[in-house]
């Protein structure tokens, strides 16, 4: 009786192993998912939801981290990889940096993607955009007596020590707002460092997280951050009522961040399906409309985006990106220098 | 036979030990620093040390370190000493009290202190306002260098009160009462008797506290702001968003360690200066604080103690404040918890307790080991051990991170991303505090008494066993506290080594804050908070004394 149950239990078990094989991209695979993501949790919560609609058999495991932290984890862990999937902080003007670290994999949907927006290396599927933008506290400004519409205004002595910078030089919103300098000022043009000495002798603050750049703004720790779209837009949905964005007059432009895959992920295929996922127009309008604070890039996506103004009320700059990819360790080295000097 | 026997364990003994050195911590180190001098196309360089001194960006970096915990030492010291002196020689109202108060805030995550102190002293704080709006005063901000002093001082002063506490217990009533024979009383005795007698427990307990400053992680990149310290810049260079420069980051690594190293063996010589030990055989009998004195008393400890334990309880109440992620709303639940419940806070929690557990049992048996080892049976090779055991003092957390991700992410030895590496990393981290104090305390115990067994009779396994060991239970347990403290607070080393699976609660915590959800993040803190509450109260429990004895 007993060798009976031990035989159907291993009948059963082996079967559950052929499973996943014949149930490949139907609803009922079963697996788990160790996502890497430096998104916010408004982003990571809802795409969990949305894509436990679609999978429910898929469980998601999220692990947080900033781009570099994540990065440098898969890296360590290339032996025995412990994560799936990552997504966002791999950027557009990362070149080849982590081709060792990702399958060269595209989604199904890379023909359906804005064409600005295909795939620059094989292995990185932009989904969204991540626009700078100043988070501004409007009660702050209110007292200062100011109206904050672009970069001239960061030099402005009532807001010295008011400004919240992350550092270029280990956070990749900051270093967007960096690209963003040169795109309105041009490269490496001496208008574009004036403005960069003149923000760090306005005793500028520099931050060693991110989500300082917005998080404390709303707090009423500073009155302007430099900080990008998602964050941002997140505390106007969280119901803060002291927040604006400023996207500066001199222009604004945006990086465009990706979904990867893990190299040598061990479950491969419900990585494939989460990044499927994300760069369907499916997926990305469920997303988007949930959301309502990211840009996405799936041209058949529909979406509205209530926290964000319209494309059309931004004055939008273009960015050199070969220029930025190739002089980035020269621009934050006088970044640091310039820095040191202002202290 | 069986002396022969005998020695033939404890040599097995000692070389086993080497070799666990030498795979775990000297292997490691020798990763560290090939990678530090080793350009990327091979050949030796020094480039990235003189890059490192070229920029003064970079550079500064130490120079701040150093500034802020020598100063974050002195003021532990002057903190500290007065609390102890005064819980040790006088019968204080609610002792237990404060001396649980202030266990728990050393055992709380810096971190989560520096964090609550933003939520109470940033700009926009809960006290800022406060001064600002009904007294119009500006009281000024947490960050920069003050604000890690303040947050530090008050987060470290607790072990300066543990470690005095042990060397006060320890003097004798009668050179309390020699010297008030010779007429020296009071603040007179205080500064020339006592202090001189504590003299190397003050040593011992400055180097512990500004090695934990120097190394200390969590606080700078919270409140740092402008002041840039050595371990943030170690994480820049090596998790930044911006690509990985393992070789520079080894190479600060380098330096930082040339650094403590110093300033660990600027220790021992000071401390070789005071070459003597105490042991009380009547200790001092605890008086009754009377009059003015008495009240001030009080005041001092439970002010202090209190300001130290505001955070933690203010991360508490936080952590039942409604929110949104990173807005806090009116109203109380359990919507925080909820949330935690949904981010790994099961496998948090028994990370945090499992990992940690089994990396204090091993840090026990190894710590018992080489105290004997170095203490009962002195040799060349035994004398090595104790040094190397010494190493992990000066190996600032996000160091060990660093080398043992090197010297283990590639076969034969692909640890990274498993629990067996943060053990590694906590075992070598926090075993000094134990090997420390199991070594003074076998020192103290004469070997008269282990003579005494054997010559009735015992075996001498059974007498390690039942007499060697239970002498030196108290100096164990003491030990092994500060090991668990440092341990369940754990977040420099295993910034770098955790993952998903091995995830603790301190990182949780960190991860939280980090992403900017303060609710969540109060949730998690406030859980550490409790669990370490209950790991104290059992050990009150366990070790059944009246008078807590660490």
């Amino acid at each position: 009786m007993k060798r009976y149950m031990v035989l159907s239990l291993v009948l059963v078990l082996s079967l559950s192993l052929l499973v996943p094989g014949i149930a490949l991209g139907s609803s009922d695979f079963r697996s788990n998912l160790v996502l890497y993501s430096s998104m916010t949790d408004n982003d990571l919560n809802n795409l969990v939801k949305l894509f436990g609609e679609k999978y429910p058999n898929i469980t998601v495991e999220i692990v947080n981290g900033s781009a570099g932290e994540l990065t440098s984890r898969i890296n360590a862990e290339k032996n025995r990889p412990q994560g799936d999937i990552m997504w966002g902080g791999l950027s557009n003007s990362d070149g080849h940096m982590y081709s060792d670290l990702f399958e060269h994999w595209l989604s199904d949907h890379e023909d359906e993607i804005l064409p600005a927006y295909k795939s620059p290396n094989g292995f990185y599927n932009l989904s969204h955009l991540s626009t700078i933008v100043f988070a501004v506290n409007t009660e702050l400004e209110a007292e200062l007596g100011m109206n904050i519409t672009g970069y001239d205004d960061l030099l402005d002595p009532r807001l010295a020590g008011k400004i919240v910078m992350p550092d270029p030089n280990s956070s990749s919103s900051a270093w967007n707002h960096v690209c963003n300098i040169f795109a309105a000022y041009g490269n490496d043009s001496p208008e574009a460092w004036e403005l960069m000495e003149g923000m760090l002798r306005n005793k500028m603050v520099i931050s060693t997280s991110s989500s300082v750049a917005f998080r404390a703004v709303q707090a009423g720790e500073y009155v302007v951050g430099l900080s990008y779209e998602d964050g941002a837009s997140t505390l106007l949905k969280s119901g803060a009522t002291n927040i604006k964005l400023v996207y500066p007059e001199q222009g604004a432009s945006a990086s465009a961040f990706s979904v990867a895959i893990i190299k040598n992920a061990p479950n491969m295929e419900a990585a494939k399906l989460m990044a499927n996922f994300l760069m369907s127009a499916e997926g990305q309008s469920a997303l988007g409309t949930e959301l309502g604070t990211l840009r996405f890039t799936n041209a058949n996506a529909v979406y509205d985006t209530p926290y964000l103004p319209a494309t059309s009320e931004i004055y939008w700059v273009d960015r050199d990106i070969d220029w930025l990819v190739e002089n980035k360790e020269q621009i934050l080295r006088r970044w640091n220098d310039i820095y040191m000097r202002t202290r | 036979m069986g002396n022969k026997k005998r020695i033939d364990m404890w040599t097995a003994l000692s070389f086993t030990v080497l070799g666990l050195f030498v795979l775990f911590l000297l292997y490691p180190l020798w990763g560290l620093l090939r990678q530090a001098v080793v350009g990327p196309r091979g050949g030796v360089t020094l480039e990235y040390f003189s890059r490192f001194f070229e920029y003064r960006y970079y550079s500064s970096t130490i120079i701040n370190s150093l500034k802020v915990s020598s100063a974050i030492t002195i003021v532990t010291l002057i903190l500290g000493i007065p609390i102890s002196y005064f819980y040790s020689f006088y019968q204080l109202k609610g002792a237990k009290v404060l001396f649980v108060a202030s266990l728990l805030c050393a055992m709380s995550a810096p971190f989560i202190g520096a964090y609550s102190w933003v939520l109470l002293l940033g700009r926009s704080g809960v006290i800022t306002k406060f001064f600002a709006n009904y007294l119009n005063i500006n009281i000024g901000s947490i960050y920069g260098f003050n604000g890690i002093l303040f947050v530090q001082a008050l987060k470290l002063f607790p072990l300066v009160f543990i470690y005095m506490n042990g060397a006060f217990k320890n003097i004798d009533n009668s050179l309390m009462e020699a010297s008030a024979s010779m007429g020296t009383v009071g603040l007179k005795r205080f500064f020339t008797v006592i202090l001189k007698l504590a003299m190397p427990t003050i040593l011992a307990a400055s180097l512990v506290v500004f090695m934990r400053a120097f190394a200390d992680f969590g606080t700078p990149l919270l409140i740092g702001e402008g002041y840039r310290t050595f371990p943030v810049e170690i994480y820049n260079q090596y998790l930044g968003d911006h690509g990985r420069d393992y070789n520079f980051a080894a190479a600060i690594s380098v330096i930082a360690v040339v650094l403590t190293s110093a300033v660990f063996l600027l220790q021992k010589w000071a401390t070789s200066r005071y070459n003597f030990s105490i042991s009380a055989m009547n200790p001092v009998e605890k008086k009754k604080p009377k009059g003015i004195m008495g009240i001030l008393m009080h005041l001092y400890a439970y002010i202090l103690v209190g300001i130290a334990f505001l955070p933690q309880a203010y991360i508490v109440y936080l952590s039942f404040r409604n929110s949104d992620l990173a807005v806090f709303l009116p109203g109380y639940s359990l919507h925080n918890y909820r949330m935690a419940a949904d981010r790994l806070l099961g496998r948090s929690i028994y990370n945090t307790l499992v990992l940690g557990a089994g990396s204090l049992a091993i840090i026990i048996v190894v710590a018992i080991i080489i105290a004997y080892l170095v203490v009962r049976r002195r040799s060349l090779l035994n004398n090595f051990i104790d040094t190397l055991s010494m190493i992990p003092y000066v190996l600032p957390g996000s160091v060990i991170g660093i080398a043992l991700v090197i010297a283990f992410s590639d076969r034969p030895f692909a640890l990274t991303g498993t629990a067996a590496v943060m053990i590694i990393a906590w075992v070598i981290r926090r075993m000094p505090y134990t090997i420390r104090s199991a070594t003074a305390t076998l020192q103290l115990i004469p070997m008269n008494v282990e003579e005494a067994a054997t010559s009735l009779g015992t075996s001498k396994p059974k007498t390690f066993a039942r007499i060697t060991v239970p002498m030196m239970r108290n100096g164990i347990v003491s030990g092994a506290i500060l090991s668990w403290i440092t341990i369940v607070t754990e977040l420099s080393s295993a910034i770098i080594l955790y993952n998903n699976r091995t995830i603790t609660l301190t990182m949780s915590t960190y991860v939280a804050i980090s992403r900017g959800n303060d609710g969540l993040a109060a949730a998690f803190a406030a859980i550490t908070t409790v669990v370490t509450a209950i790991s104290i109260i059992i050990y009150l429990a366990v070790s059944k004394s009246e008078d807590v004895q660490i």
